[in-house]
C-alpha cells in the first residue's frame, strides 16, 4: 500500500515532466514555418538573399531540423537525460546548463533564506498571535496582512530602496557587482552577502512573513480545537505545553507544503527583485536571454525551473506522507 | 420558426436571470460595510477610467501638453510631473483604463473557462477528468512569469497577449477547486435524482451543479481581478507591457528607470503605487464581504483570514498556487 | 502566557541580530586596487569570449582590448597606424598596376617584438591562419568574416566544401610564387580587389587569432559551431590575444570583468615607457542606467561606457567630483523609408512610398531644429541631406540642410493627389490613407512623437510601433516595417563596405539596401573601384547630392553623447568625437592621483 503510493506519486511526477519536456521542445517551434530563423544568431556583415538561405540551411543542419519533428525530438530527450540543455546562442556558444548554475546559487541566497527568514518569523508571529486571538496582535497581524498583500513586493522594493537605499542609506541600493566572483566562505565575505541582500530579502518576503503568520495563526486556532487537544487539556496539561507539543507538530504538514511550494515560485519571482536590486542571478540571466532572444537559453531557464517546481512537489508530497499517517491510503488530492 | 423563437427567448431568459443574480449579489454586497467600500472603490476607478479624457487636466500622450520637468504637487500639476514633463495626475487618470479593463476582462476570462474545465472534469469524471486534471498539473508546474516572457518574445507585446496568457495559465488552478467542490455536489441526493429522472448530462451540469459552485466563482474573479492588476504592473514593470499604453505598473517602471529616486521624484512611484493598492484592496474588499456573505456563521476576522490566505502571494503565479493550497488545506479554517 | 512573552522576546532579539548583522559590514569604499572602475550597463557580462563573433553588449569591447588587428584606422589623417603589423606598402602603386592584372599586391610586415599574452612571438604563421580561416567558410562557418575578407583575393570553392581554389595570402611557410629570405620571414603579401577600400577591413577588423591555439579549427570543428568542444571553449573561456590586456579569468563574472595591463605589450609611449598608463580596467555591469548613475556618485566607478541620458547632466553636474562631457557622436539618425519593400510584407502603404514626390513631402515636413530642441533638449547637431555628419572630413558643405517648408509640401501633396477627404484628418489616395508606423525602439519614442506633430501639419498620420527585442533581425534585415529610425556612420574607414550596403545590395541583412536606383549603385561601385584617391573622395561628395536627392534616408539629427567621469581618482581625460570620454586615448593618459 504504502510502496503502490510512493510509486503512483513517482510515476506521476515523471509523466508530468515528460509533457513539460514536450511543451519545452515545441515553444521556439510555434509559429514560424522554418525555426532556423530563430535559431541563427544574428551577425555583422551583410549577405544577399542566397547567401542567408544557405547558412539558414546550414542552420538546419547543424540543429537537425532537417530531421522529422519526431526524430528531433528523440534527441532533444536524449540530449536532456544526459543532463545537456543544450549552447547558449552568445558568442562562443556556452553551455546552458553551466550558465544555470553560476547564477543559481546567487538565486538561492536570496529566495532560501527569504523562505527561512519568512516561515521563522511567520510562525512564530502567527502561534502568537493565535494564542492571542481577538486582540491587538491579532488584530495587528489581519490589518497588515490586509495591506501587505496589495501591495505588490516590488512597490514594496521600490519604496525600501527609495527610503532606506537612496534616502536615509542604510543600505546599499543595488549589490555589489564583485561580491560574486570575491566571494570565498569568509566571514567577512558573508557579511557582505548578507548586507548587499539585505533589502532585496526584505522586500522580497515581508509578504512572506504575514502568509506564514496567518496560515499558523489558522491552523493553530483549527488544531487547538480538535478533541485531543481537548483531552490533553483535560488531563490537565498546561495551555502552553499543549500549544507547543501538539499544535505546531500537527502543523508540520501545511508548513511542508507552502515551504516547498514557496521554493518553485520564488525562482521565477525573483525577476522582478534582481532587477530593482541589480542582483545578477537567473532572474537577470533570463531577461538578458530574452532580450538577445537567446531561446537555447530562455528554454532551459524555464526547464530548469519547471523541473525544480516538479521536485518540490514530489518531495512535499512524499514529506507530507511520511509525516502524516492519514494520508497513507488517500494521499495528497 | 417556432423553434428558433423558443431558443432566443431561452437566451434571453438566462440572460435576465444572470442579470438578476448579480443584481442581487451587488446589492448584497452593497449592504454588507466592507464590500461598500470595496464596490464604491471599483465603480469609482472604473468611471474615472471610462472618462479619462473629461477628468485629465492633460493628455499625457500628447507630446505637445508636457510641461516643466520633475515638477513636485503643486495646483499647476496636482500630483507633479514626471522627467519627461508629463503630467502625473493624468497619467494616473489614463493608466486606470489599461490596468483597470485588463483585471476585469482577464478575471470574467479566467472564472469562465476555469468553471467549464472544472465542472467538466468533476462532473464527466473517468477520462476526461483524467486528462483536464494532467494538464492541470502540468500547467500548474510551468513557472508563469518565466513562459509569459518567452511567449512575448515570440508573438509581440501586446495587451491582449497578456490577457490571453494569464487566461491561458489562470483557469488550471481555480478549475481544480472548482472540481472538488462539484465533486462533493455530485453526489447529493438532488443530483442523483435529476439524473435518475432522465436529466440530460448539460442540463445537470447548468441547473444543478453551475449554481453550486457560482458562490466560489463569484469570489474568485474578485480575487483574481486583484491577483492580475498586480500582475499586469509586475510584467509592465519588467517591460513587457504594451509601450503604446499608460498603465500604472508602467510609471512605476519609467519611474525607476528614469531616475525618480536619484533625482527624488517620490510622487511618481508613490501615485501609481497609490492606484495599485486601493484596486486591489477594492477587489480585496469585494472578496471579503462575499466570503461572509456565503459563509455568515464565520467569524468576520476569520473569513478575512481566509481570503488573505487565498491571496497571500504577490504574483500571479503564487495567487494560483495559493488556490491550490487552499484545496490541499480545505475546510481547516471552519470552525 | 510567560511563553508568549519569550516568544516577542525571541522574535526582537532575532530581528536585530539580522540587522547588527547586516549593519557590520559597511563597505563604503569598494575599491580594492588601482584599476580604473568603468560602469557597463546591459543585462549581464559573458563568460566567454570569442573574438570574431562577439557584436553583443560587451564582448566587442573587451575582445578588442584583448585581442588585437593588423593595423588601427586615423580619421584625422587617413592613415594607418602600426598595430601587429609594423608598416604596410603596396608592392605596385594602384594606378600603375597593369590592365590585365586583377589584383593589388600589399606587403606588409608584421612587428617582431609583438608578442601573444604567454610570451611567445606573433609570427606570420598567426596572419595566415586567421585570415585563411575568415575566408573559409566551411571552418568559420561565421558569416562575417566572409564580409570581411570579401575583397581578399583568397578564395575557397563556392560550394563551401573547405577547397582552396585561389591562394591571396603568402608568408614564408606559405609561399606561393613567392622568394621568402632570411629577413623576409615577417612579411605577409596579400592579393586584393582592385578597390581602394578593400585593405580597410582586412586592417582593422579582423582580429587576429594565436595559430598556436586556433589550429584545432577543422571543417569538424567549426570555429562558430553550435556546440563547441571542451577544448574549444577552454579556448574561448581564457582568450589569449596579442593586445595590451589580459582577462583575469578568476576575478571575472556575471557582474565585473576584470582586465589587467600587459607590461611586456609591443607598443610604448613616445618616450619608450608603457602605453597605457591605467594599470587595469574593471568592467562594473549595471543593469539599469540609474544603478550606474548612483554608483558614479557614490564613487564606485570611474567613468560610464555609455552616454548618459540628459535628465541626470544636471545632477551628476552638483556633484563637484563628477564631470560631463559631452561631444558629438559619430551617427547621423536618419527616417528610413521602406522603399523597396519584398513582395512578402508588401501593403498599399508601403506602395505608397515608392513615389519620389511623397518622400520629397516628407522630408520638407521634418524640421530639424524643432527635433533638437524639444527631443534632445538641444543636445544635438542638424545635419545635410547627406547622410555625413558635421565634424566629417568629407562632408559635402555645397549642399544645404534639410528646411522645413509645410506649404511646400503640401502643395506637392495636393498637386500629386493626396488629398484630404471631407471629414478626414489625413490625406489619402485612392483610398489609401496616408497612415505609417514608424518601427523603433521605445528609447526613440519622444522623437516620434515630435515626428508625429510635424507630419500631422501636412496631413500624414505616424503611429508608433515597436519592433523586437533585436531590430536588425525582427524587422530591418526582413523588410518589415513602414517606416524606422536608423543611425548611419559613414567614415572613410566604412565608405567602401557602408555605402554599398546601404545602397547597393539588395537581399536578407543588405537592411540598409531597400532602395533599387542604378544610378545610385553605378556610382557607389565607381567610387569603390576608383584608383585614384582624389577621384574617390570627389565622388564621395557627388554621392552625398545623390543620396539627399533620393530622400530616402532623411535625417533627423546628430545626438550630442554626454559622459560622466570622476575627476578625484584619474586625471587626464581625454574626449575624442564619436566615442565620449572612455576611449583608448584616455587609457594611455589616465594616470591615477596620489
Amino acid at each position: 500500500m504504502k510502496i503502490d503510493y510512493v510509486i503512483k506519486r513517482i510515476l506521476h511526477t515523471v509523466l508530468i515532466f515528460l509533457a513539460v519536456i514536450t511543451l519545452n521542445f515545441f515553444i521556439p517551434r510555434i509559429g514560424v514555418d522554418d525555426p532556423a530563423e530563430r535559431y541563427y544568431p544574428p551577425q555583422l556583415g551583410s549577405m544577399t538573399d542566397e547567401e542567408y538561405d544557405e547558412i539558414k540551411a546550414l542552420t538546419r543542419e547543424q540543429y537537425g531540423f532537417d530531421k522529422s519533428n519526431l526524430a528531433q525530438y528523440a534527441e532533444y530527450v536524449k540530449r536532456l537525460f544526459s543532463g545537456d540543455l543544450g549552447n547558449s546562442f552568445q558568442p562562443g556558444r556556452p553551455k546552458v546548463m553551466e550558465m544555470i548554475l553560476e547564477r543559481l546559487p546567487w538565486t538561492l541566497v536570496l529566495s532560501v533564506s527569504t523562505m527561512v527568514i519568512s516561515a521563522f518569523f511567520g510562525i512564530t508571529y502567527g502561534t502568537f498571535a493565535a494564542n492571542q486571538r481577538g486582540r491587538l496582535a491579532d488584530t495587528a497581524l489581519l490589518a497588515s496582512s490586509t495591506v501587505l498583500t496589495a501591495l505588490p513586493s516590488f512597490i514594496i522594493a521600490l519604496i525600501l530602496s527609495m527610503v532606506l537605499g537612496f534616502g536615509l542609506g542604510i543600505f546599499p541600493c543595488y549589490a555589489d557587482s564583485e561580491m560574486m566572483t570575491s566571494f570565498d566562505w569568509s566571514l567577512a565575505e558573508i557579511g557582505n552577502v548578507l548586507y548587499n541582500a539585505a533589502l532585496p530579502i526584505i522586500s522580497m518576503r515581508i509578504g512572506g512573513i504575514v502568509g506564514y503568520a496567518v496560515s499558523t495563526r489558522n491552523s493553530v486556532i483549527v488544531v487547538s480545537s480538535d478533541d485531543y487537544i481537548l483531552t490533553a487539556r483535560a488531563k490537565g496539561l498546561s495551555n502552553s505545553r499543549i500549544l507547543y507539543s501538539h499544535t505546531l507538530t500537527n502543523y508540520l504538514l501545511p508548513i511542508v507544503t507552502r515551504f516547498m511550494m514557496g521554493l518553485s515560485g520564488l525562482i521565477g519571482g525573483a525577476v522582478v527583485i534582481e532587477k530593482v536590486f541589480n542582483w545578477n542571478g537567473m532572474g537577470t540571466l533570463f531577461i538578458n536571454a530574452n532580450l538577445n532572444s537567446d531561446y537555447p537559453l530562455m528554454m532551459g531557464v524555464m526547464l530548469f525551473l519547471s523541473s525544480i517546481a516538479l521536485l518540490a512537489n514530489l518531495t512535499a508530497d512524499l514529506l507530507y506522507f511520511v509525516l502524516d499517517p492519514r494520508v497513507q491510503d488517500g494521499g495528497r488530492r | 420558426m417556432k423553434y428558433k423563437n423558443n431558443i432566443i427567448f431561452a437566451i434571453a431568459k438566462s440572460l435576465l436571470n444572470t442579470l438578476i443574480t448579480l443584481g442581487q449579489m451587488i446589492i448584497k454586497i452593497w449592504n454588507h460595510k466592507k464590500g461598500r467600500i470595496g464596490l464604491i472603490l471599483v465603480v469609482m476607478i472604473s468611471l474615472i477610467a471610462i472618462f479619462a479624457p473629461f477628468l485629465a487636466p492633460y493628455d499625457p500622450y500628447d507630446v505637445l501638453q508636457r510641461g516643466a520637468r520633475g515638477v513636485g504637487p503643486s495646483t499647476e500639476y496636482f500630483l507633479g510631473t514626471t522627467s519627461y514633463g508629463q503630467d502625473i495626475f493624468s497619467m494616473l487618470i489614463y493608466g486606470a483604463r489599461v490596468s483597470m479593463s485588463i483585471c476585469i476582462i482577464t478575471a470574467i476570462l479566467i472564472s469562465f473557462t476555469g468553471a467549464i474545465i472544472g465542472i467538466a472534469a468533476g462532473y464527466l469524471g473517468k477520462l476526461p477528468d483524467a486528462i483536464i486534471m494532467r494538464v492541470v498539473d502540468v500547467m500548474l508546474v510551468i513557472p508563469t512569469l518565466p513562459i509569459t516572457i518567452v511567449l512575448t518574445n515570440l508573438f509581440g507585446k501586446s495587451y491582449a497577449m497578456l490577457i490571453f496568457i494569464f487566461t491561458l495559465f489562470g483557469w488550471a488552478g481555480l478549475s481544480r477547486v472548482v472540481r472538488s467542490q462539484v465533486l462533493t455536489i455530485k453526489n447529493t441526493n438532488y443530483v442523483k435524482s435529476a439524473e435518475l429522472f432522465g436529466g440530460g448530462k448539460w442540463y445537470v451540469m447548468t441547473k444543478h451543479i453551475l449554481p453550486g459552485v457560482s458562490n466560489q466563482l463569484i469570489m474568485n474573479t474578485a480575487m483574481t481581478a486583484a491577483g492580475v492588476m498586480i500582475a499586469e504592473a509586475g510584467l509592465s514593470f519588467l517591460g513587457l507591457g504594451n509601450t503604446e499604453f499608460i498603465s500604472w505598473g508602467k510609471m512605476l517602471a519609467e519611474a525607476q528607470s528614469s531616475g525618480a529616486f536619484l533625482l527624488g521624484y517620490w510622487w511618481w512611484i508613490i501615485a501609481p503605487g497609490i492606484g495599485i493598492f486601493a484596486s486591489v484592496s477594492a477587489f480585496m474588499l469585494i472578496g471579503f464581504s462575499l466570503e461572509e456573505i456565503f459563509n455568515p456563521r464565520m467569524k468576520s476576522s476569520n473569513s478575512q483570514y481566509k481570503v488573505l490566505k487565498t491571496l497571500s502571494g504577490t504574483y500571479i503565479k503564487e495567487l494560483f498556487e495559493q488556490m491550490e493550497a487552499a484545496d490541499n488545506v480545505g475546510g481547516i479554517e471552519n470552525e | 502566557m510567560k511563553k508568549n512573552r519569550i516568544l516577542l522576546l525571541l522574535l526582537i532579539i532575532s530581528m536585530g541580530i539580522l540587522l547588527t548583522g547586516c549593519n557590520q559590514n559597511d563597505k563604503s569604499d569598494s575599491r580594492s586596487d588601482d584599476s580604473l572602475y568603468v560602469g557597463y550597463i546591459s543585462a549581464g557580462f559573458p563568460a566567454v569570449f570569442m573574438p570574431w563573433l562577439s557584436n553583443q553588449g560587451i564582448s566587442p569591447t573587451v575582445s578588442s582590448m584583448i585581442y588585437s588587428t593588423l593595423f588601427s584606422y586615423d580619421e584625422e589623417n587617413d592613415e594607418f597606424l602600426p598595430v601587429l603589423g609594423k608598416s604596410w606598402e603596396y608592392v605596385v602603386e594602384p594606378d600603375q598596376v597593369p590592365q590585365d592584372q586583377d589584383y593589388l599586391e600589399v606587403r606588409v610586415e608584421i612587428d617582431e617584438l609583438a608578442t601573444w599574452s604567454n610570451g611567445t612571438p606573433v609570427t606570420t604563421e598567426d596572419i595566415y591562419l586567421t585570415f585563411d580561416l575568415a575566408s573559409d567558410f566551411s571552418r568559420s562557418n561565421h558569416a562575417g568574416t566572409l564580409a570581411w575578407t570579401g575583397d581578399l583575393k583568397h578564395d575557397y570553392n563556392a560550394d563551401r566544401s573547405g577547397e582552396l581554389v585561389r591562394q591571396g595570402i603568402f608568408t614564408v611557410n606559405h609561399p606561393g610564387d613567392y622568394e621568402f629570405t632570411e629577413e623576409d620571414s615577417n612579411v605577409v603579401y596579400f592579393h586584393v580587389d582592385k578597390v581602394l577600400g578593400a585593405i580597410t577591413p582586412l586592417f582593422t577588423t579582423i582580429l587576429i587569432l594565436p595559430e598556436q591555439e586556433y589550429n584545432i579549427i577543422s571543417q569538424e570543428l567549426k570555429l562558430n559551431t553550435t556546440s563547441p568542444t571542451e577544448e574549444l571553449m577552454y579556448l574561448f573561456k581564457n582568450p589569449m590575444g596579442s593586445g595590451p590586456f589580459t582577462l583575469n579569468v578568476d576575478n571575472s563574472g556575471p557582474g565585473v570583468i576584470v582586465l589587467e595591463r600587459r607590461d611586456d605589450y609591443h607598443l610604448k609611449d613616445d618616450d619608450g615607457g608603457i602605453l597605457y598608463k591605467v594599470e587595469g580596467i574593471k568592467f562594473i555591469n549595471y543593469l539599469d542606467e540609474i544603478v550606474a548613475i548612483n554608483a558614479i556618485k557614490e564613487g564606485d566607478i570611474d567613468v560610464i561606457n555609455s552616454s548618459v541620458s540628459n535628465i541626470y547632466v544636471d545632477n551628476l553636474s552638483e556633484n563637484e567630483n563628477v564631470s560631463v562631457d559631452t561631444s558629438s557622436s559619430a551617427y547621423v539618425q536618419a527616417l528610413t523609408l521602406n522603399v523597396n519593400v519584398p513582395e512578402k510584407y508588401s501593403t498599399p502603404e508601403r506602395e505608397l512610398l515608392k513615389d519620389p514626390i511623397l518622400r520629397e513631402a516628407i522630408k520638407l515636413a521634418i524640421d530639424q531644429e524643432y527635433l533638437i530642441s524639444e527631443s534632445l533638449d538641444g543636445q544635438g547637431s542638424m545635419v545635410r541631406g547627406g547622410l555625413f555628419d558635421e565634424n566629417n572630413k568629407y562632408v559635402n558643405d555645397t549642399l544645404p540642410f534639410n528646411k522645413i517648408d509645410l506649404a511646400k509640401a503640401n502643395q506637392l501633396l495636393d498637386a500629386a493627389g493626396y488629398l484630404v477627404e471631407d471629414g478626414d484628418k489625413f490625406r489619402s489616395k485612392d483610398g489609401v490613407s496616408l497612415r505609417f508606423e514608424i518601427t523603433s525602439n521605445p528609447g526613440l519614442k519622444t522623437t516620434i512623437n515630435y515626428i508625429q506633430v510635424l507630419f500631422e501639419q501636412v496631413g500624414i498620420e505616424i503611429v508608433y510601433h515597436e519592433g523586437g527585442n533585436n531590430a536588425t533581425k525582427d524587422y530591418f534585415y526582413l523588410g518589415d516595417f513602414d517606416m524606422t529610425i536608423q543611425g548611419v556612420s559613414f567614415i572613410m574607414s566604412n565608405v567602401d563596405m557602408m555605402m554599398r550596403a546601404h545602397f547597393v545590395t539588395v537581399g536578407y541583412s543588405s537592411n540598409y539596401g531597400r532602395v533599387v536606383d542604378e544610378d545610385l549603385a553605378a556610382k557607389v561601385n565607381e567610387m569603390r573601384s576608383t584608383l585614384n584617391y582624389d577621384r574617390k573622395i570627389e565622388l564621395i561628395k557627388e554621392l552625398q547630392s545623390d543620396i539627399a536627392a533620393l530622400n530616402y534616408k532623411i535625417p533627423l539629427y546628430t545626438s550630442s553623447m554626454s559622459s560622466a567621469y570622476r575627476t578625484d581618482v584619474f586625471s587626464g581625460w581625454v574626449s575624442v568625437k564619436g566615442t565620449g570620454i572612455y576611449n583608448d586615448e584616455s587609457l594611455q593618459n589616465l594616470t591615477r592621483r596620489q
